[in-house]
Formats: structure tokens, sequence, C-alpha cells
């Protein structure tokens, strides 16, 4: 017997049961589409994360920390800083940067938390350091209002979502305003309690310390992606609210250490050379991190979300999976006699075997694409409630949070199909064992 | 004459529930080339269960089928499933079609089986089907056939792989006599004009002594010899 014929008697058998292939089927069409509308959703929050970390700004760029360290998922649950070894990060070391091969330019990294407030409206951010180096041709690219400091000083150039913070829509009117900086309040990056500064007292007791600097640039937050959440001031002003706030970057440097830094940023000439470069930095003794070891994570901790989402999706399968065993032997009592009849003109048990094998691999196969097409459907409707969501909290109205893959959508039919085959195992090896004179007799 | 057929003392056992049923006793048969063997023999004698064996539907519990230099008893399940199709044709007194399959489509069945193109199932189908006068029923279910037409398009059926040996049990039992006579006629038809042998269980005693060219008698699985007056009356 042909394959297709196979396919054509299994199809014309299902037709004659519709409603009880069509409600066996159903078991499939949730399991299936459960999985879909899970793991697409756990797709598209990736992609919607990774993209943040998939800033040009960032390509070329490689972080130098003071110690080793895996930004791999197993070592960051268990890593203890105390188990680090701490190099110490000054002038001398960015100048030793400088000279690796293929390095552009290099310079500390100046970040600390600090509150600060317009007019009279409070909050905070990571105020960071840069250089006259570290202003790049990006950079430069994504300021909407103003532009970048002309002479170090008391100048600010601050991110377009901090303004939304204030409630101030138009970039340009924020220009000239001043920023004050004070003690931080906000909430406390993970760590960083235990690198409380001295000078800091017991609770309510530290002294108020604040700076004030103007406003002379915005940019446009998105395009940092992830990093685009901080208030960019010269290096000189960030030394001084260094004193204020609490530094940023993980507390791997002792902030009290003159002249030290927690991390150093290095820009690389070409950025195909990234890897190498970091190689050579990291062959000096240093620790380093791109933005793509993030994004290794996130894909890591992504997986095991899909995979879990995926398992949630998995139950409905296995449910699927009996209704399909179930409908099979009811299938194959209704039929025995058609089962000797079909031995007596000359079917082969392995003929035999192939329809009902086909007939459960159909069902599967066939709820599976409905499946696909549900979640396909509701996914688009959870977009467009979870997108005016978004844009109504002024965020991007390009987001994908379900993402049906090819390979998302082939496997899960494949997957459905494999299924169904092996529900149909059983009862079809019981349908090819049967004798012919017995199966006649039966009605 | 070449022999088509040929059974010596062929035993059936059937245990049921601890009863023991001998529906075969020892029965040996030999038939040639083209005949006509019509067996018969009262409800229970194992007339059904003697064409289910000669069939290679069942296993004897003991004795020899031979058909042609094959012992039946020694073929695979997948060896018997090649000779049911291709070497015998079975015609049964329910018609047994596949109800969701129409006409064409249950001739063509054997030839599925046989892994024949499609074209040539179809034509050998159609062709059958014709010449027996069912050339307007070939897309109809037989649900919505009458008895005469389904067991005319099972006898099609049996005759689509063109196999030298027709089994039919009593295939005129569920037919009024007008219906059963034309079907006998087919019968007589296959035997004498294309040279089918012919293995008919019939209740009818006088049908069976003018049609067959052999007639056998079984009572409770034994051969009794014809025209000894039947086992009932002794
Ligand atoms: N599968 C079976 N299991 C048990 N007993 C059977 C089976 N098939 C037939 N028999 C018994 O064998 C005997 C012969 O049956 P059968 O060949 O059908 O007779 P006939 O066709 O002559 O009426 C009967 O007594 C019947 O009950
Ligand atoms: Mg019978």
């Amino acid at each position: 017997m042909r394959l297709s014929d196979t396919i054509a008697f299994a199809l014309t058998n299902l037709s004659r049961q519709k409603l009880r292939s069509g409600l066996t089927a159903f078991g499939v069409v949730i399991g299936a589409g459960a999985i879909v509308l899970l793991i697409s959703l756990g797709i598209g929050l990736e992609r919607a994360i990774l993209k943040q970390f998939e800033v040009n700004e960032l390509l070329n760029m490689v972080t130098v920390l003071p110690a080793k360290v895996s930004f791999s998922l197993s070592s960051i649950l268990s890593q203890s800083v105390g188990e680090l070894n701490l190099k110490t990060l000054d002038d001398g070391v960015v100048e030793k940067l400088r000279a690796v091969d293929g390095v552009k330019t290099a310079y500390p990294d100046i970040a600390s938390w600090a509150d600060c407030r317009i007019d009279d409206q409070k909050s905070y951010s990571i105020v960071w350091g840069l250089p006259p180096e570290g202003i790049s041709e990006g950079l430069l690219s994504y300021i909407v209002a103003g532009g970048f400091w002309k002479e170090e000083s008391d100048f600010a150039v601050v991110p377009t979502n901090l303004l939304k913070r204030f409630k101030i829509d138009d970039p340009a009117s924020a220009l000239g305003k001043t920023l004050i900086f004070s003690n931080f309040t906000g909430f406390r990056p993970p760590g960083m309690r235990l690198r409380a500064r001295p000078q800091d007292g017991e609770s309510g007791g530290e002294p108020q310390k604040t700076h004030s600097c103007t406003i002379v640039g915005v940019f446009d937050s998105k395009q940092l992606g992830a990093f685009g959440d901080r208030i960019l001031v010269p290096a000189t002003l960030a030394k001084v609210v260094r004193t204020i706030g609490i530094p940023a970057m993980a507390g791997l440097s002792d902030p009290d250490v003159e002249g030290s830094y927690g991390s150093i940023t290095v820009r690389v000439a070409d950025p195909s050379q990234v890897d190498t470069v970091r190689k050579r930095i990291e062959d000096l003794g240093y620790g380093t991190f791109t933005s793509n070891d993030i994004a290794g994570t996130i894909g890591t901790i992504f997986l095991i979300i899909q995979a879990v989402l995926g398992c949630i999706g998995g139950v409905g399968m296995i449910v699927a999976f009996f209704g399909i065993v179930n409908t099979m032997v009811m299938a194959i009592l209704e039929r025995t006699r058609e089962i000797g009849v079909l031995k007596s003109v000359g079917a082969r048990d392995f003929d035999i075997w192939g329809i009902f094998v086909a007939e459960a691999g159909m069902i599967a196969f066939v709820g599976s694409i409905i499946g696909l097409g549900c979640a396909w459907g509701i996914g688009e409707l959870l977009e467009i409630a979870a997108r005016a969501y978004i844009v109504s909290h002024g965020g991007p109205a390009d987001t994908n949070l379900f993402a049906i893959t090819w390979h998302l959508a082939l496997g899960v039919v494949g997957f459905s199909v494999i299924v169904g085959v092996l529900a149909g195992l059983y009862p079809a090896a019981r349908a090819a064992r049967l004798e012919p004179v017995t199966a006649l007799r039966h009605d | 004459m070449v022999s088509i057929l040929s059974v010596v003392n062929l035993h059936k056992r059937f245990l049921l529930g601890g009863v023991v049923v001998d529906a075969l006793n020892g029965v040996s048969l030999q038939a040639d080339e083209g005949a006509f063997v019509g067996i018969v023999g009262r409800s229970g004698s194992g007339k059904s269960t003697f064409l289910n064996l000669i069939g290679g539907l069942d296993k004897p519990t003991g004795g020899s089928i031979m058909v042609g230099d094959k012992d039946l008893a020694l073929m695979s399940s997948e060896e018997k499933a090649e000779f049911r199709r291709r070497k015998v044709g079975f015609v049964f007194q329910s018609f047994n079609l596949i109800p969701s399959l129409t006409a064409i489509e249950n001739v063509m069945l054997p030839l599925v089986f046989g892994g024949a193109p499609r074209g040539e199932r179809k034509r050998r189908a159609e062709e059958l089907l014709s010449s027996i006068g069912l050339a307007g029923r070939l897309g109809h279910r037989p649900g919505e056939l009458s008895g005469g037409e389904q067991q005319r398009v099972a006898i099609c059926r049996a005759l689509a792989p063109d196999p030298p040996i027709i089994l039919a049990d009593e295939p005129t039992g569920n037919l009024d006599t007008r219906t059963a006579g034309d079907i006998m006629a087919i019968f007589r038809e296959m035997n004498a004009k294309s040279g089918k042998t012919i293995f008919m269980v019939t209740h009818d005693m006088r049908t069976a002594r003018e049609t067959c060219t052999k007639v056998v008698e079984l009572c409770d699985g034994r051969v009794v010899e014809t025209g000894e007056g039947g086992c009932g009356k002794s």
C-alpha cells in the first residue's frame, strides 16, 4: 500500500466521524496553541530585551573591570565578590589600555547614582562622566535638542526618558534649566548596601550635599537601548557627583581609594576586532565585558523561560495524547469488522497499522495547524492591547511581544504529529494484530 | 486436470470458555482448476470454517491445505496476506463492503493494497462494474445500493485482482429469490467464461446440484458422501 493511499484512506475515515475527530483534534489545538502562544511570548520578550543591547554605539565598546567576572548565568548565580582578585583601575591602567593594539581610546567610567531635581520635581538617575574623547559620532547623532558641552564645566546632557519623568514633553524647553544633584535616596542597586560610604551617617543623619549644573542638551534615550537611562556629564563634574551619590558599577572598586575607577571604557577601532582586543586586555589580567555578554546571558535566561512555558503548554499536549489514544481505541473497536474485511482483500498487518497511525497523526497535524492559527490570532489581539498600553506609557509603538518564528511553527507542528503518531502506535498495533476471522465475526 | 486445491485431514478446534468445539474433524478434499464446488450442510456443520481455512483467513489446528505446491499452514502472516490478495477473492453473505467508500473505491481496494498504479485500478474497477451492469453506480456508497447491487459490487471486488479462486459463503443468503438467481448466474458465468475455480457454500441443495461440478456435504465437521442422503436424517 502506498503512503498516499494510506493517507487518503485515513482522511476518508476521519471525515466519517467529523465530530469525534474534531473534538479529539481540539485537544491538540489547545495543547499546540498554548505552546505556540507561550513560547512566542518568550521569544518576543527576549527579542524586545535583546534589542536594547543591539546598539551600534555599544558594538565597539569593551568595559574593563578590576577582576575577571564571568557573565554566564551559572557563574552569576554562584559567584561571590569575596573570591575575586581585585586590581586597582587607575590612570596608569588607562594609559596601559590605550597602548593595547587595536584600541582607539580608553577612558575611566566615573558613574554614580544620585538624586536629581529640576524645578521642584525629584527623581534619580545614573550620572555618567564622559571625557571629550567619549563623545562619539554616535552619541552626537542621538542629540534631539541642544548639544554636548564645549568646555568641561557644570553642564549636563539628559535623556528624553528622564524628561518624561519630569513631565517635560518638549526637549528644547529643558535647555538652560538647572539640574540639582543630591544624596541618593532612590532604590539601592543590589550589593550597594555593602559598600556604604563611611561618611554616610546612620539612617537620616547623612549631611545633605548638593551640586547644580545646567542642561545643555537632550539625547534620545531609546537610541542607547538599555544604556539610555543615564545623565551624561563631563568627567570633572562626574567626579564631584560621585562624592554626593553612590558609585554605580556593581561596587567592584573602592571609591575611597583616590584615583581608582569602577571600570574603564575601551573603544575599539574596528568593531569586528572587539573579541581580539578583549582577549589582549584579559591577558593583562583584567576582566572585561561587552554587550554581547549580556545578550548571551539574557539568551540563556530566556531559553529557560521558554522551556518552562513550553512545558506548561506541554501539559495540554499530554491531555491531547490520551484523547487521541482514546479516540483510536474506540475507532478500532467500531471498525473491527472492517479491519477483517480489509485483511480478507489482502491488507497486510503493516497496512492496517499504517492506516491507524496515519489517522492519529493526521488528527494531531490538523489540530496543530488550527492551534497555530488560533495562537497567532490571540497573540495579535494581545499585541494590539499591549501596544496601546505601551504607547500610552510613552513607549515605542513597534513592539512585537508575540513572535512566531518559522522554527517555532514547524517545530510545534512536527512535535504534534510525533505526539499523534505515538498516541496511535498502541491502538494501531492492536488493530494490526487482529485475526481476520475474529475481526470478521465481530459486530 | 490440474489440481488447484488439496486438503488433507483438516482439523479445526475452537476452545470457547473451556468448551471444545471441533468445527472441522478430518476433512479431506481435492479440487481441480475450473471446478465449481458446492459446499452444503446444516447450520453449524463447519462450512464457513472450511472456507475461511482454505482462504487463509484462519489457521487450521491440524492437517494441510495445499494450494498449488504451497502449504497454507506454513505461510507467514505476510505471505497469507499476499495469498489472499492474489489467489483468492471472497464473497460474503452480508456483502461486507466498506460503508464509507463508494462502489468503485470498494472494488479498487484489493488493488490499493497490491500497490497498483492509480489509473490502472480505476480502469479495472470501472470495467468490472460496467460488465456487471453497475456503470451508473460507481460513485454510490453501499448504503445507497440495493442488496443485489451490493453483492455485485462485492463480486467485482473479489474479481479485481483477477484471482484464480473465488470463495463465496452463502452469497445469496440475504437476497430475494429473483436477485439470488441473478447472482447465481454471475457465478456460473465466472466459472464457465473466466475459468475461475469456485467454492460456494449454500444451504440450497437443489441449486448446488444444478450448478456445481462437485457437491460436498459437511456434517459435524466431516464430509458425508454425496448422495448418502444427509446426516440430519439418520
Ligand atoms: N471463532 C469461533 N469460535 C468458537 N466457535 C466457533 C468459531 N467459529 C465457528 N465456531 C463453531 O464451529 C462450528 C462450525 O461453525 P461454522 O463453520 O460457522 O458453521 P456453518 O458455516 O456451517 O454454519 C459451530 O459450532 C460454531 O459455533
Ligand atoms: Mg456459515
